[in-house]
């Protein structure tokens, strides 16, 4: 029987060819789906080969029983061991509880503020952290730093006079604080998001049966968003560990040492001690591996809770005057996080030499001066320009179509292709960047100080997060919308295309920026992988770091940050417009699919 | 209660799957049906572990240019039934066939996609994409066919048109009514001229005036063209007034198919009645045969019941009213009345020797428009009766009778 033949009034002739042309579409259809499906099979694969095989060649190759004996009979290391897990535990915490309680403003309370709200989260990402560190040290070195100048002339009018200080960047203090700065971003956008998909209904139903904010904050909202929680604290523990700018700046003259420094200082000793950096990072896998088990198990039982996606906004909690308190603090969240350290970057370098007592009337634009001139400079941002960009673009697209595919097929693939994806999560970037050199530096590739081997290990690195923000932005999509489209006779591909990735745009072009500042700023990968004959920004600045004076330095961080800030806000902007004239903000009226096993079957 | 000699037919048809087309309004006795599952079985496993029956050994044809309405409470299995047939779900049993092609069978391992079975549906939700004008959603499924840009516009003009939504064209689907979202989602689900079209609760989300125009338009471009389909809804006003047959679903199992007077007049159970219309149920102790009637020791008292003759439906799932009366003695069994089917008089006492006659007071009364619906008190029995008699007051002493045949005889489950 065909789809035409009930129709009265179509022409018999018509008829014929109309029900062939179907055919022929819907057999196309059927073989675009399976090629589609077998694409997204051998990229797994690909995926899962370019981790297995590095870390394997790693282990193989350095790894032995004198590394390790060396490693376990290293003071530092234990030292590294605890100051790391200070450095994750108390930042940590500090940072769940600040961005979840962002998150929850911006979301749910009249204390926010528009585009404000909006940048909040992005802006301290758009500042590459070694950046931030950089000017941070200009800020509250307890000598020279801009702030701590200020204060102590504003202390020396009422009577107090301090020699140094009140601030001291280089310090225990100055690290929490700055590990803080740079982990709130992160739970931040997790958490909004998982406010956003959740079903505003079920908290005005709590509100309605009497209880009041606090209560419903605590007995309703965090339970329900209980999984990003989990997610976010996992996240932080990764990105905690991994952190190098902020160790490799401030830990230097505080003299506080962590993994991440440790290790590369083991790998860039000489002779390298490859076989203990290996350990070390073998056991940094072991202990993210649990803790993503653990994560996994936590959360697995709450995965039902957040139903919801039908674009209702929410009705605000009022706050009242302490609105503008919570206003106040975001504010200044904002002004510590990329403000402040941005001015004095800029302040710096535009000045010949940094001291506490700075000659204005000296400025200079020799410090930019110095790096346009230099070939081997341009070089380097051309390089990591090119790198961010062909970097964020794969590994967005390669999550985008995994996410989707994964979607689209569902079942035992699914988690297949999640695992894969989400791996590199687990592994320290540096580890990383050391099992590629290791296994694909020399014979029989010989890709040691190529772009070919940074690019990847880009991509690799930075995949789960690319992943987590696809993956988000999917689940924005109404199953049903997912459903109709098949119901129509489209193949996965063709939902993929026309229905899914357009839906994705926003969250993808989000992740796209926030991958290439990372890229661009990063230091793991390059100082274990830039070459000479490949400078990358991060190499450049690590050796100014050690080298170069602190004006060129801040020169250096300036045109990085405002480099990154321009791109990231048009790229942002550019979608903005684009989804603007695509869709009404409210994303679709369709409700998610319902847990089957919970509803279906009662 | 013995549900197991028509039910076992019901939902094993023969082998050539004709049951659906003996019944079919349209007469076309000789063609396959246009939906055809076979004892579709579904389970679902829960988060503890273990498992439940969604659907259990369900079988149901559809003909050609039928729409069948699945009816039943929340959690009954309709929607899970409906995307099975949709290739949404994969059944854990059975054969599927959509105009005569097999698009699911367990037995050959065969399983059809949704994007191949070349059917419409409507969601709920109405599923429209936002980032998609009116016309590129209601073309979609024509370009996913193959279907040429300017050809789609054409067709897409014209179904527009039908629906009554000409000119929104170039409008995103988010500007657009409730009402005007569900044409369109009406329109995308027909455009393509699919043979079977499904629809789940399609007109739940929109208010009750807006639902009455959609269901009359409904029904008129289903008559002019003349899709089959399977319509799940948990409204029996949706299914009564839209649909050719109910099949009305409890725990995964059919419980009754029939036309919507079939179902209505003779219910085969309890269930059935509760769930279609309203009823008045009465206990029944005992009965006994008397002829061609049954007497019922109820809480009402002596109770006449005519026997029911059988539908004149050649479906045996609705042939079921003795079999329920014949079981008896064992005080399992109840008398239900529909509330229009019970009149009433002004007056203290029922005539002498009056079958089903009882004294009563008018306890309750609620203005429904046209009718009026009294609640009155017989003694502990507690009637709601509908009636055309705007003029009982509460506490008017009112005789109550019921005519033997209006007096439904089944089991008390």
């Amino acid at each position: 029987m065909t789809a035409t033949t009930t129709t009265p009034g179509a022409g018999a002739d018509q008829d014929r060819s109309g029900t062939r042309r179907t055919r022929t579409a819907l057999a196309r259809a059927t073989w675009s789906g399976r090629i589609f499906a077998v694409c997204c099979a051998a990229l797994t694969l690909v995926l899962l080969a370019l981790l297995v095989f590095p870390l394997g060649s790693m282990l193989v190759r350095e790894l032995d029983t004198a590394a390790i004996r060396d490693v376990l009979g290293d003071d530092a290391f234990y030292e590294a061991a605890r100051n790391t897990a200070i450095l994750v535990v108390v930042p940590g915490v500090f940072a769940v509880a600040i961005g979840s309680f962002f998150a929850w403003v911006n979301e749910r309370t009249d204390a926010k503020m528009g585009a404000v709200s909006t940048m909040l989260p992005l802006a301290p990402l758009v500042l590459p952290q070694i950046a931030l560190s950089v000017g941070w040290i200009f800020l509250a070195d307890s000598h020279s730093g801009v702030l701590n100048v200020f204060l102590r002339s504003v202390l020396r009018h009422v009577g107090i006079h301090l020699a140094s200080g009140p601030f001291d960047v280089d310090s225990w203090y100055g690290m929490i604080f700055l590990y803080t700065i740079v982990l709130v971003p992160l739970v931040h956008i997790m958490v909004s998001a998982a406010l956003r998909n959740l079903d505003p209904s079920l908290e005005e139903a709590a509100r309605v049966s009497g209880a009041p904010v606090w209560r419903t904050l605590r007995t309703v909202s965090l339970p329900a968003i209980r999984p990003a929680i989990g997610a976010s604290c996992f996240l932080v523990l990764l990105m905690g560990v991994a952190q190098y700018s902020v160790p490799r700046t401030i830990g230097v003259s505080a003299r506080i040492d962590v993994l991440s420094t440790y290790l590369v200082r083991l790998f860039q000793s000489f002779p390298p001690k490859t076989g203990s950096a290996v350990f070390v990072g073998v056991l940094v896998l072991v202990v993210m591996a649990a803790a993503w088990l653990l994560e996994r198990r936590l959360t697995r039982r709450q995965s039902h809770s957040t139903i919801g996606g039908r674009g209702q906004t929410p009705s605000l909690v009022r706050l009242g005057p302490l609105r503008w308190v919570v206003r106040v603090v975001m504010l200044g969240y904002l002004a510590v996080a990329s403000l402040l350290p941005l001015v004095a970057l800029l302040i710096v370098a535009f000045l010949p030499y940094w001291t506490a007592h700075p000659d204005f009337s000296a400025m200079t634009l020799a410090n930019f001066r110095t790096y346009f001139a230099d070939d081997g400079f341009r070089r380097a941002l051309t390089d990591s320009a090119e790198l961010g960009a062909v970097g964020a673009t794969a590994g967005v697209l390669i999550a985008a179509v995994l996410v989707s595919f994964a979607r689209l097929r569902g079942g035992r693939a699914v988690r297949g292709i999640d695992m894969v994806a989400r791996a590199p999560g687990a592994i320290s970037h540096i580890v990383l960047a050391v099992a590629f050199l290791i296994a694909l530096g020399g014979a029989p590739f010989y890709w040691a100080n190529t772009l070919r081997i940074l690019i990847l290990v880009y991509v690799v690195m930075n995949l789960p997060q690319a992943w987590v923000a696809a993956d988000t932005a999917v689940d924005q999509i109404g199953q049903p919308l997912t459903e109709a489209s098949a119901i129509s006779g489209a193949s996965s591909l063709r939902t993929m295309v026309r229905i899914h990735l357009p839906l994705m745009a926003g969250g993808l072009a989000a992740a796209w920026a926030m991958l290439f500042v990372v890229i661009v700023g990063d230091l793991n990968a390059s100082s274990i992988l830039a070459g000479p004959d490949t400078p990358v920004v991060g190499s450049v600045i690590l050796s100014i770091f050690d080298n170069g004076t602190y004006s060129q330095l801040a020169a250096l961080g300036s045109i990085i940050a405002v480099a990154s800030g321009v791109i990231v806000s048009l790229v942002m902007l550019l979608t903005r417009r684009l989804q603007a004239a695509a869709s009404q903000p409210r994303r679709s009226r369709a409700r998610r699919n319902r847990p089957r096993s919970a509803q279906e079957s009662r | 209660m013995s549900l197991g000699g028509p039910k076992t037919q019901a939902n094993h048809p023969p082998p050539d799957g004709g049951t659906g087309s003996v019944d079919d309004p349209r007469g076309s006795r000789a063609t396959r049906p246009a939906i055809d599952m076979r004892r579709i079985s579904k389970r679902f496993q829960r988060v503890s572990g273990s498992t439940t029956v969604a659907i259990d050994e369900v079988s149901l044809s559809v003909a050609p240019g039928e729409l069948v309405a699945v009816v039943g409470p929340s959690g009954c299995g309709k929607t899970t039934l409906l995307r099975c047939l949709a290739g949404l779900e994969r059944p854990d049993e059975g054969e599927i066939h959509i105009d005569g092609k097999a698009v699911f069978d367990s037995a050959r391992r065969k399983f059809t996609p949704p994007e191949r079975r070349e059917i419409g549906m409507m969601f709920q939700s109405y599923a429209l994409w936002p980032h998609m004008t009116v016309a590129q959603n209601v073309g979609y499924p024509l370009r996913c066919r193959g279907v040429s840009g300017r050809q789609t516009a054409a067709r897409v003009s014209a179904i527009l048109a039908t629906v009554g939504l000409a000119g929104l064209e170039n409008e995103p689907p988010n500007r657009l009514s409730g009402g005007q979202q569900q044409r369109v989602a009406l329109a995308r689900s027909l455009v393509a001229e699919p043979s079977v079209v499904l629809f789940d609760e399609p007109l739940s989300n929109v208010d009750a005036r807006v639902r009455e125009e959609l269901r009359l338009e409904l029904v008129q471009i289903h008559t002019k063209l003349g899709f089959s389909g399977l319509y799940v809804t948990h409204d029996q006003e949706d299914a009564m007034e839209v649909c050719d047959r109910l099949v009305v679903l409890k725990g995964g199992r059919i419980e009754q198919i029939g036309t919507p007077a079939e179902v209505y007049r003779a219910p085969r159970t309890t269930y059935v009645a509760e769930f279609v219309g309203m009823v008045n149920r009465v206990g029944v102790s005992a009965a006994a045969y008397e002829g061609s009637s049954v007497l019922l020791t109820s809480d009402l008292g002596r109770l006449v019941a005519a026997e029911q003759p059988a539908t004149d439906a050649a479906d045996p799932a609705t042939d079921t009213t003795t079999g329920a009366a014949s079981g008896s003695a064992d005080g399992e069994l109840t008398a239900l009345i529909r509330p229009e089917h019970v009149r009433l008089a002004a007056g203290q006492a029922p005539p002498e020797g009056a079958a089903n006659s009882w004294p009563g007071t008018v306890a309750f009364s609620l203005f429904r428009g046209s009718w009026m619906q009294y609640l009155v008190r017989i003694g502990d029995v507690e009637l709601s009766v509908l009636s055309a008699d705007h003029s009982l007051r509460p506490g008017t002493a009112v005789v109550v009778s019921v005519a033997p045949e209006h007096v439904m005889v089944r089991s008390a489950r």
